[in-house]
Formats: structure tokens, sequence, C-alpha cells
């Protein structure tokens, strides 16, 4: 239940911000368009091994970044704490 | 450093694998949302198919709450009945606790059991069932003929009750392995719908038989376990029950179980929530370049072959495409096996090179 009152106040939260993307699609497929070439080169450096590191970091990024987001407004909520404490 | 950064450092680590064990548990909401396959109150289209790609499908549930008239219908089609392979359906009317592969057939329960000799075997005490239907005919595929199987089996239970079934199969083999002999087990088709065991549960009237249509994930029904009554079909194993206080030891486990593991819904809501905040300003500035990057990365594919090629012009003024590198330039000029090491020692340089960004990232934010 805890879990699914988390999720509808996130709902609540994303209602309140606004669905705005400021990358213009062209960009996003041209990242897209590059990394089709750029993996042409991968008969001669390491290209796969570097997409895997990529896709890696990316993942992090996002989950790190997303934890300490939430854990600062966690600490914001018990007024106290700060960076990564919970 | 000192002690408390150590005792800082430590407890971060910890947070962290905790944190990665909650998005762990996200990734296993599409096999626990298997779980939602449960439809009660829910009237399904006759084509609307479940489809199950796996081989143990256990202990799933619902509650004919309708009609007496509820019916549960599984075709089964793909693979190689002469092997002696099965696919078992099993149906019980129980209590959670009870129900696993043993007890099952022991709880009052009927079975169906599918098989190129026995195809109509049935036992248990199940309601009862009608118009079965079964057929079959064969299928080739790449010179190997396959007995393709289908079974359509509808069976009549009584309301107010939860059922639970489970499917366990080892006849749907690989068509990709285009061998005929032999019994398998997991191997999946998820692409093609000929080969997998599908279910459908739908509801209709006694005296009107209409069916209403239901919206239904079918991508979430997709799995092949149910990871919630995996953790807890055993809870109380090992506990005397037939005892007041065994009794009670099983009732709190079951109910610790109960309030602290999250439902297969609120995991689902999670993780459509975190979706919808990704998609919003200001967190799309970062997600959607990640998402690009995720995405370019998933549908580009590599090989190690090819040619580098840059432009020429001749002599006569016509563009041609000239080879500068290509896969043997590398091993031609350094030998094989240098090559192979230069790969190597740059796969890991980038390995390398993340861990320590990774290392830096953490540092500075603690």
């Amino acid at each position: 239940m805890a879990l699914g009152l988390m999720a509808l106040l996130i709902e609540f939260f994303v209602l309140l911000l606004p669905t705005w993307s400021i990358w213009p699609a062209e960009f996003l497929t041209g990242l897209t368009y590059f990394f089709s070439i750029f993996a042409k080169l991968n008969f001669i450096l390491p290209i796969d091994t570097l997409m895997i590191v990529v896709n890696l970091f990316c993942s992090f990024l996002g989950a790190y970044f997303t934890v300490k987001i939430i854990l600062r407004i966690v600490n914001y909520v018990r007024g106290t704490g700060a960076g990564l404490d919970i | 450093m000192s002690i408390k950064n150590i005792f800082k450092i430590i407890f971060s680590a910890i947070a962290f694998v905790a944190c990665f064990a909650f998005f762990f548990v996200f990734g296993l909401t599409r096999v626990k949302a298997s779980e939602q396959i449960s439809v009660s109150r829910s009237i399904l289209d006759g084509s609307q198919f479940y489809r199950i790609y796996g081989f143990t499908v256990w202990a799933q549930e619902w509650h004919n709450s309708y009609t007496n008239m509820t019916r549960l219908e599984l075709p089964v089609s793909g693979g190689d009945f002469s092997a002696g392979a099965t696919t078992t359906l099993t149906i019980c009317a129980g209590t959670l606790p009870a129900i696993n592969g043993a007890y099952c057939a022991d709880q009052g329960a009927g079975y169906v059991y599918i098989a190129n000799n026995a195809p109509n075997c049935f036992g248990g005490s199940l309601v009862y069932m009608e118009n079965l239907v079964i057929s079959s005919s064969t299928y080739s595929q790449s010179g190997a003929v396959w007995h393709y199987f289908t079974l359509d089996h509808t069976i009549q239970l009584t309301p107010d009750q939860h059922y639970y079934f489970v499917i366990e199969s080892n006849a749907i083999v690989s068509q990709i392995a285009g061998n005929t002999t032999g019994i398998y087990s997991g191997l999946a088709h998820p692409c093609d719908p000929a080969w997998g065991v599908g279910m459908k549960i739908y509801f209709d009237d006694e005296f009107e038989p209409e069916v209403q249509p239901v919206n239904v994930d079918i991508t979430d029904l997709i799995g092949t376990s149910s990871i919630f009554f995996q953790l807890t079909a055993g809870i109380c194993d090992g506990i005397a029950t037939s005892t007041i206080m065994g009794d009670f030891e099983c009732i709190i486990k079951r109910a610790i179980a109960w309030a602290f593991y999250p439902s297969a819904k609120s995991l689902k809501s999670v993780k459509d929530a975190y979706g919808k905040v990704a998609g919003t300003f200001p967190f799309s500035i970062y997600f959607d370049i990640t998402g690009a990057i995720t995405d370019a990365i998933a549908t580009t594919s590599t090989s190690t072959t090819g040619v580098f090629s840059m432009p020429m012009i001749t002599a006569t003024g016509t563009y041609y495409m000239l080879p500068v590198a290509s896969s043997s330039s590398l091993p031609d000029l350094i030998g094989g096996t240098n090559a192979i090491l230069f790969r190597d020692t740059l796969s890991w340089i980038l390995w390398i090179l993340t861990g320590y960004l990774v290392f830096v990232i953490i540092q500075k934010n603690l």
C-alpha cells in the first residue's frame, strides 16, 4: 500500500510539471544516426564495448541521480540530513 | 579519511545496493505482473488470448465471482508429443499455502493431463468439464515435421471461489533448433504466436451468453513464473500448523509477507510513475538525452568486419571510394594476436575509465 501511495504522490507531482522537451527531434534523431555510423568503426576499434559501457554509465546516472533527488526530497521533508544521508 | 567518512561510505554503499535491488525488483515487475491474469469480475472477449511463453506458470489465480459459467480454455500448440513430452494444467480450488505441484491434486483439485498417449486423462474432483475439443495436425518447418497440437478445453467452475492454475510443459520445443526428439525445457518463442501455451479466460451469462470485452495489457501477462507465489508458497514449511502456536506462527509470517511485499499493481504503478517523471520538465532534459543514446545503442548493430573508405577522384574527374582500412588491416600490420590484444586492451581501458567515473561521481556527491 505504501508503494502504491508513493506512486500516487509521484503521479500528482507529475501533474504539476510541464511536459516540455527542450531537445529538438532532429538532434535526438541525429544522435541515433551518429551512433549507427560510429558503430561501423567496430571492425577496428572496440565500439561494441564502448556502447555497452556508455549504456551502463547512462543507466547508472539515471538510477543514481533519481535516488539522489528522492533522498533530497525525503531529507527535506524530515528536516535533516544532506546529500545521500537517509 | 576520518572514521566518520568511512562509515559514511559504507552506509552509502549499502544504500546503493538497496536502491539497485529496488530497481532490480522493477526488472521483475514484468514477470510478477503475470499474476494479473487473475481477471475477477472481468469479461474477456473470446479474441483476447493470454499467451504465456513459458514452461511453468505457477499458481496463478482468478476468482470466479460473476456466474457459475466461468470458463477456462487452454489451447496448447507446438512441440513433439510423440517423444512423451507433456503439458499439465492443474486447477486447484483451495487456499494459497496449500497450492503447489505436490499438494494440488490432493486438495480436491482436478487436473488436465495432456500428452500424446493420454490426451484427455482427468483426475481429481473439479466441478465438471464440457465441450472438450482436441485436434491435432502436423506442421512442417525446415524439413522437420512437427505435431501441431491444439486443445480447446472448457471448464465450468463454481462461483465465489478462488482458483489457481499451474501449467507445466516440456512439450514446447525449439522450433529454431529443429530437433524433434527428446524432452526440452525452458525454451520460449516470444516472437512466434504459434509456439507457446496460450490461455484465455472469459465469463458469460448462463441465460444470455453474451461476451463483453475488457482491456487487458497482454504484454504484462507474458511471464513464466510468479515471483510472489514462489516466495510465499513455502513460507509455512516446517511449521506444525496443526498446533495452535504453529498456526499462529504461520499467520504472523503470512501477515508480514502480505504487509511488506508490494503487490504487482503497486510495483507497476511506481514503474509507470517513474516513466512519467522522466518525461516531465526539467527531468526530460536529462532523460531525453540518455533515452536517445540508449535507444540508439540498442538498435545499432556492430560488426567486426567492414571497410573504411574515403572518396577519391580519378584523373578523368570521376569519384570513387578508396578503401583505406579493413578488418584485416590491423592484423596485417601488427599480427593477429597483437590485434586481439590491442582490442582487448582498449576494452579494458574503457571499463576502467567507466569504473573510475562512477567512483568519482559517488565520491563527489557523498
